[in-house]
């Protein structure tokens, strides 16, 4: 069994199974890391490699954690990810 | 110990959510853990039971249950109540409060060592706790309330506010605040 996918799937259901018992804003915070997850998982198993991704991850991960200290830091990097995501997606067409 | 440098102790410490490799050693290990049992504890209970866990795939496996839990820790401490020590209270508080506050103020103990030693610690309540559980083979009468991370910090941990003691103390009565 592929390991890294395993584990992917695992962190989802724990969240899903944890988040009825934690503040309401680790929700936010799943579902990001969740989002690093998942481009991390798809380089790692040479799905997808792709540089911009890349960088939404290593934004994701140097500004995460400001949901504890700095919501102001912490929102700013969830918009600068969509509208990342946003030109990556255009850029991409239809598919 | 000068009142400064344990001020300087407290005020330091942080949640670390990122290690280097370097095992710690089990002897640095007992150490913390005797840090702990010297915690303040309810009618001297002792109602608990530490996990040390330094097995590099029970940590992966432990790691993979906990979203909440990052940074790669060469170890991971299962903070127990033992339920067999706790006292026995018509309303259950014994283990389900009395309990868990002695295991916090145990956790607590333990961290402020770990940092007087330059390791890093964070205390880890998001995970499954049914799985880990099942992970570290529990008796019933275990349960874990929380679970630390530690090793050497990868970086240097900034940050860290707090709100004024003027705004969160009062003196004799409320209505005085």
């Amino acid at each position: 069994m592929n390991r890294e996918a395993l584990e992917y799937l695992v962190f989802l259901s724990a969240s899903a199974d944890n988040l009825a018992k934690e503040p309401a804003m680790y929700g936010q915070l799943r579902l990001i890391d969740a989002t690093a997850r998942a481009i991390e998982l798809f380089r790692a198993q040479g799905v997808v490699q792709d540089a911009a991704l890349d960088g939404i991850a290593a934004d994701i991960r140097e500004n995460m954690f400001h949901l504890m200290d700095d919501r102001d830091a912490f929102n700013a990097m969830l918009a600068r990810v969509n509208v990342s995501f946003a030109r990556i997606l255009k850029s991409a067409g239809k598919g | 110990m000068h009142i400064t440098e344990l001020m300087e102790l407290i005020k330091t410490r942080r949640s670390v959510r990122a290690y280097r490799p370097e095992p710690v050693s089990r002897e640095t290990l007992q150490q913390l853990v005797e840090a702990a049992v010297w915690a303040p504890t309810g009618g001297s209970a002792q109602p608990w039971a530490f996990g040390i866990v330094d097995d590099p795939d029970m940590i992966a496996n432990i790691a993979t249950f906990s979203p909440g839990l990052f940074g790669g820790p060469p170890v991971i401490l299962a903070m127990c109540v033992d339920e067999s020590r706790a006292f026995k209270t018509p309303d259950g508080a014994g283990k389900d409060v009395l309990a868990r506050m002695d295991v916090a103020l145990a956790a607590q103990n333990l961290m402020l060592a770990a940092h007087a030693m330059g390791l890093g610690t964070c205390m880890v309540r998001s995970f499954n706790i049914p799985a880990v559980a099942a992970l570290l083979e529990l008796p019933p009468h275990i349960r874990i309330e929380t679970l630390i991370t530690l090793g050497v910090p990868a970086q240097p941990s900034g940050g860290g506010k707090r709100r004024p003691v003027e705004e969160v103390i009062f003196y004799n009565e409320w209505e005085g605040k």
